[in-house]
């Protein structure tokens, strides 16, 4: 286990070691860098001043090396449009879209695991097709529109949650439950389908054979194993959260980070850009790692060696 | 027990009789919350970013010059209260107010109104009229006690315009000191102006807000004690935040208006205050189609500017003939008649320009302050497929666009752009057509010659009939053409005072609201 | 009636069908057969015959949907099983009757320990707690002889070999000391040597706790030295029982004869017995007469109008053809 996690470190390590070198790059095959990080309002001596901190008349693996560490220590530079330090923009958005998106993910998996189980369990019953269609309708609804929808009921008409901000409670219903249902409907259908398999299989009759109690079978010996192909996609649902937060937080003015990186591209912001695209990778890759410790944990065929 | 009876009425008396007095104390109270879909750059220089960024940051400033809501010059309003020219139009001087404060207890003198000036005319000016101050300003002066005598290098007969809040926002008086002392990338997020709302917080994507001051020169007490603008991207959000009262006032499209009008709230609309207008990316090219009178013609006449206004608009706004906004003063009296929609001529100017066939065309299509823009888009790109011309929608924001149009960035091919801007009175014709000017897409020897004969007029007829030839020329060659105005819209609870939200570009005149 | 005392299992007339969207498939159609007090009991037959399903029905394991008992009775020490209600079927399942299944790769839970398997099976039947609870799971695993037990108690199956695995396994199924053990083809996936180490685990588990044990193989080799009387299916149905010493010396039915015919040599394994020319009817097809007859080489008209009744030829040797 321990080999597994320090070789899945370093894998990770790498990974966003690469990902620095393609960013470094395009910097600096899209003509002039300096450029690239000054605003149309920057002076003679603002761009003899970038020069020298980009340290762009040293070989160019220094600049990477400069780049890199600049990059380690959180300094992205300054923002082209509020000349706001990246890094503050940074630390002020993140916190604020972790503690949405994990919000998400309870509810989310709240949602879909009793979803996904009943789907199995009842397969092609009522409850099945019920199933297949709230998950059907949270995949294929655009997030945006239910989050429009969500409003209109809780707060237009029922009155008992606020439109915007982030201050109590209250205001995490809505766009946790918006994001929350996007990915309820992705683990639901992956579930139901990795739950049939697993009731299907051998192992589970024998726990029947033995005597066990349907809910235990179900609940102990086929959940467990089900959820190993869930958590096995939890990178792929980390990359979806941050595409749905970049809705939910338009929709219900949510100061995220995705809502950042969103407007880092459309006003071609290029140190915003740089620094959002590196500490979004990095927070996907550390996801991705957390998830495969999680599965190692979950799956004793990874973590002990015969 | 009696006692304790009559020692509550005593004190239930004297809150209700506090809470009267307050009422009528003579403070701000209250705060106001506007949900607007974006705040721009989010940044508080006057000149650093986009002159739309006025729209949140006006409250916080003074003008120069100041303007009632018809846009007349009111020198009670103004930091100068009383400014001369000479008759060549070659030297200005400005009187500058005693006793005003900024934020920071520093006093406003003309040191300040001397570097504002200065500053306008460099090339970190970004609000707008940046070659208009370069072209013209050749030197500031203080002069004791109060004085700041401006020369120019060439008549400028708008001069004084350029300073009020009708034009952009290079008459908002920047802190010399201030900015001397913490540098302008401190100040853009730690802004001090002299206005009655002073700087309170900013979050950035949530808020801007300000407090305001208990009294101001030139409001008296202001209404509400915070002024809040709220960023809300998404215009069913504001329209829930607005109906729950969570925001007083929203910025909203046609469609929902007509709700919420319905549902009790009332409609604040800047009539005409918006300009459509279509311009041409590099048409200068001699590559491109568009470098063709013929082609372009042609893409005019592809247009049913009607169609748009009755359809994409619901009939709130008309069609305009003038290929810059309305309200030009010179232009103004004249009504220009447009061009008609006929997309036969359309595809006979094609075939004679030499495209029967057509060619690829670009449009970028980003919002400003018409959510409609982006169906425009659509339908001036069916309306020139329609005439054979294939058209590729570039969606992107308007900061991105930006530097296409000012720093000249290569587009993927011949393109054009729908811009709506607020309906300015004042229109800078150097900085749209002259061959040089940061905005021009324009290089014709012709117009730089109009254009210089335009500014070296002194006396107001010429200066008008200078302005009619350009536009003459404009609208004969098909630099650009105008699609339409529209009226800007705003929602707002009943408890807001209805106020004139003036004339000026991007001026809202929020501090003035229950004045 | 005196035989009843020594009566373990007896299946009458069992019928299990699946309802799917391609007709009713009659898996098993009509099966009867009786297992005695500690007997080994064979049932022999092509792959897709039913026996996996005749297991099943008896374990009332058959996945509904789409499989459903849709007639007879299973009577366990006196009792009809299909008569008692989920709950109580649930108990009788472990604690009287046991099964092993074919694969032991599958057949244990990957993300638990064999320990925890072993001792939730115990826990449910024999409320034991604890160190007891754990003593007696070591003690289990002593008896299906694996070695250093304590330790291998602690591992996880994908740390077992095979023949290991279905030792485990074994365990889990006496654990209780169930009545009837029915083992469906538990050495198929085993290799040859293990296999026939496993086989003499389950004679000494059946001398120990005198468990009845139905036994079901394609393998005749296995069914001589594993029974003492077994019976032949085809295609849903039993054509023939008897003492193995019956089936192997007087093989009555066209089937069973046939498939005796293809033998090369008495202990020999064969993997399918398919040597006869033809296929196995599709058990959804409605046939009335018997389902040999296609491939019988002595079929008469009368054997495809209607299925004939089984007749008892010799002393317990039953057979189901028109011939008798
Ligand atoms: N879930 C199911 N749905 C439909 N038919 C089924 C299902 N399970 C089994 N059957 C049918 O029941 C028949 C008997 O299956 P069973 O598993 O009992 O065969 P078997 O004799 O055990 O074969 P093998 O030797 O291959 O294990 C099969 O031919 C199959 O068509
Ligand atoms: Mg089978």
């Amino acid at each position: 286990m321990q080999r597994y996690i320090v070789i899945r470190f370093i894998q990770t390590v790498i990974t966003l070691l690469i990902l620095s070198i393609v960013i470094f790059t395009l910097v600096r095959m899209s003509g002039d860098p300096v450029l690239l990080m000054l605003p149309e309002t920057a002076t003679e001596e603002d761009y003899e001043l970038m020069k020298s901190q980009l340290g762009l008349n040293k070989p160019v693996y220094q600049q990477y090396l400069i780049f890199l560490f600049d990059a380690v220590k959180g300094d992205f530079g300054k923002s082209i449009r509020t000349r706001k330090p990246v890094i503050l923009s940074i630390k002020e958005t993140l916190p604020n879209s972790i503690k949405l998106v994990t919000v998400a993910f309870v509810i989310g998996f709240a949602l879909s695991i009793p979803l996904g189980i009943v789907a199995a369990v009842k397969k092609g019953t009522v409850w099945d097709n019920m199933a297949r269609v709230v998950t059907g309708l949270g995949q294929s609804i655009p997030t945006f529109w239910v989050g429009l929808m969500l409003l209109q009921i809780f707060v237009v008409w029922l009155r008992i949650l606020p439109a915007s901000g982030m201050d109590t409670w209250q205001h995490y219903v809505m766009p946790a439950t918006c994001l929350g249902i996007f990915l309820m409907s992705g683990v639901a259908r992956l579930l139901r389908s990795s739950m049939l398999d697993v009731l299907d299989s051998e192992f589970v009759k024998m726990a029947r054979i033995k005597g066990v109690r349907e809910s235990v079978v179900i609940w102990k010996h086929a959940l467990r194993n089900s959820l190993l192909s869930v958590v096995s996609f939890g990178g792929m649902y980390i990359a979806i959260m941050v595409t749905g937060a970049i809705l939910v937080e338009t929709v219900f003015a949510w100061p995220g980070f995705g809502r950042l990186a969103y407007a880092a591209i459309v006003n071609q912001d290029f140190p915003l850009i740089q620094g959002v695209v590196l500490t979004a990778g990095a927070v996907v890759m550390s996801a991705n790692f957390f998830t495969d410790i999680l599965y190692a944990y979950l799956d004793p065929r990874i973590r002990v060696q015969v | 027990m009696r006692k304790t009876a009559s020692i509550l009425a005593l004190v239930i008396s004297l809150m209700l009789l506090f809470n009267t007095s307050a009422c009528f104390a003579n403070e701000p109270s209250g705060e106001l919350k506007i949900g607007l879909p974006t705040l721009y750059d989010q940044t508080f220089h006057p000149i650093w970013g986009t002159l739309y960024r006025r729209q949140y940051m006006e409250p916080m400033y003074d003008y120069i010059i100041g303007v009632d809501a018809d846009g007349k010059y009111v020198s009670e309003q103004s930091v100068a209260y009383k400014w001369e020219r000479t008759d060549d139009l070659l030297t200005w001087t400005f009187y500058i107010r005693k006793g005003i404060k900024f934020h920071n207890g520093d006093d406003l003198t003309n040191e300040d109104v001397r570097y504002t000036l200065e500053q306008a005319a460099t090339k970190k000016n970004n609000a707008g009229s940046q070659s208009d101050f370069m072209e013209h300003i050749a030197k500031v002066e203080t002069m004791a006690p109060d004085k700041v005598v401006v020369s120019l290098k060439k008549p400028w007969p708008t001069f004084i315009n350029a300073l009020t809040a009708l034009n952009g926002a290079e008459g908002l008086i920047q802190p010399k000191k201030y900015i001397e002392e913490k540098g302008d990338d401190y100040f853009m997020s730690h802004p001090v102006g002299s206005g009655p709302y002073k700087f309170f917080e900013w979050k950035e994507g949530v808020h801007v807000k300000f407090v305001a001051q208990d009294t101001h020169w030139r409001v008296g007490t202001p209404k509400y004690k915070y002024l809040t603008f709220q960023l809300m991207p998404e215009e069913g959000s504001r329209d829930a935040a607005l109906r729950v009262g969570e925001l007083d006032i929203i910025s909203v499209g046609m469609d929902r208006s007509k709700r919420l009008k319905k549902d009790g709230f009332v409609l604040q609309e800047k009539k005409d205050g918006l300009y459509v207008g279509l311009m041409w990316i590099q048409q200068f090219q001699s590559d491109f189609p568009i470098n063709n009178k013929k082609v372009r013609e042609a893409l005019v006449y592809a247009i049913d500017k009607k169609t748009i206004v009755d359809y994409i608009l619901a009939g709130s706004g008309r069609v305009v003939g003038t290929a810059t906004s309305m309200f030009t003063w010179a232009i103004e009296y004249k009504p220009y008649p447009h061009t008609p929609y006929d997309p036969e001529k359309a595809k006979q100017l094609l075939t004679e320009a030499g495209f029967p066939k057509g060619f690829t065309m670009y449009l970028y299509s980003f919002v400003t302050k018409l959510p409609e823009t982006k169906l425009i888009n659509e339908a001036i790109a069916s309306y020139w497929e329609a005439v054979g011309v294939k058209t590729k929608l570039l969606e992107m924001d308007y900061s991105a666009f930006k530097p296409v149009w000012t720093k000249k960035a290569e587009p993927p091919g011949p393109a054009a752009f729908i811009l709506a801007w607020p309906n300015r009175p004042v229109y800078s014709w150097r900085h749209m057509y002259a061959s040089d000017a940061l905005y021009s897409h324009t290089k014709d020897p012709v117009m730089d010659q109009l254009i210089g004969d335009f500014e070296s007029e002194t006396s107001s007829e010429g200066y008008i009939e200078g302005a009619r030839k350009i536009m003459d020329y404009v609208l004969e060659n098909a630099y650009a053409t105008g699609i339409c105005t529209t009226h800007e819209l705003h929602a707002m609870s009943k408890d807001v005072p209805v106020w004139e939200m003036g004339k000026g570009v991007g001026s809202y005149r929020w501090e003035y609201i229950g004045k | 009636m005196g035989d009843n005392m020594s009566e373990l299992l007896n299946v009458k007339n069992l019928k299990t069908y699946f309802f799917t969207k391609y007709g009713t498939v009659k898996a098993v159609d009509g099966v009867s057969f009786k297992v005695d007090k500690g007997e080994t009991f064979g049932i022999v037959g092509e792959s897709g015959c039913g026996k996996s399903i005749t297991a099943l029905s008896i374990m009332r394991l058959v996945p509904d949907p789409p499989g459903r008992i849709v007639g007879g009775e299973i009577v366990l020490e006196g009792e009809d099983i299909l008569k008692i209600s989920d709950n109580e079927m649930r108990k009788v399942r472990g604690k009287k009757i046991s099964m092993i299944l074919q694969d032991p790769m599958t057949s244990l839970n990957p993300v638990f320990t064999i320990g925890i398997q072993l001792e939730e099976a115990i826990k449910i039947h024999q409320g034991l707690k604890g160190r007891s609870l754990r003593e007696r799971a070591i003690e289990l695993l002593e008896m299906v002889q694996i070695s250093s037990a304590a330790v291998r108690y602690k591992n996880w199956p994908h740390q077992l070999s095979g023949g290991m695995r279905q030792r485990v396994i074994g365990a889990i199924s006496v654990s209780s000391e169930p009545r009837l053990l029915i083992a469906d083809e538990p050495t198929t996936a085993l290799d040859a040597t293990i296999q026939v180490q496993f086989l003499r685990l389950l004679r000494e588990l059946q001398e120990k706790t005198g468990v009845g044990l139905v036994f079901i193989t394609h393998d005749f080799g296995i069914i001589a030295r594993m029974c003492q009387r077994a019976a032949v299916m085809y295609a849903g149905r039993i054509v023939e029982t008897g003492s193995v010493r019956d089936l192997f010396d007087n093989p009555s039915h066209p089937y069973t004869a046939a498939l005796m015919r293809s033998l090369p040599k008495l202990e020999e394994k064969v993997e399918r017995l398919a040597s006869i020319e033809g296929q196995p009817p599709p058990l959804n097809d409605d046939i009335q007469g018997c389902r040999f007859a296609e491939r019988c080489t002595v079929a008469e008209h009368q054997c495809r109008l209607s299925y004939p009744d089984e007749t008892e030829i010799s002393d317990g040797h039953f057979v189901s053809c028109w011939k008798f």
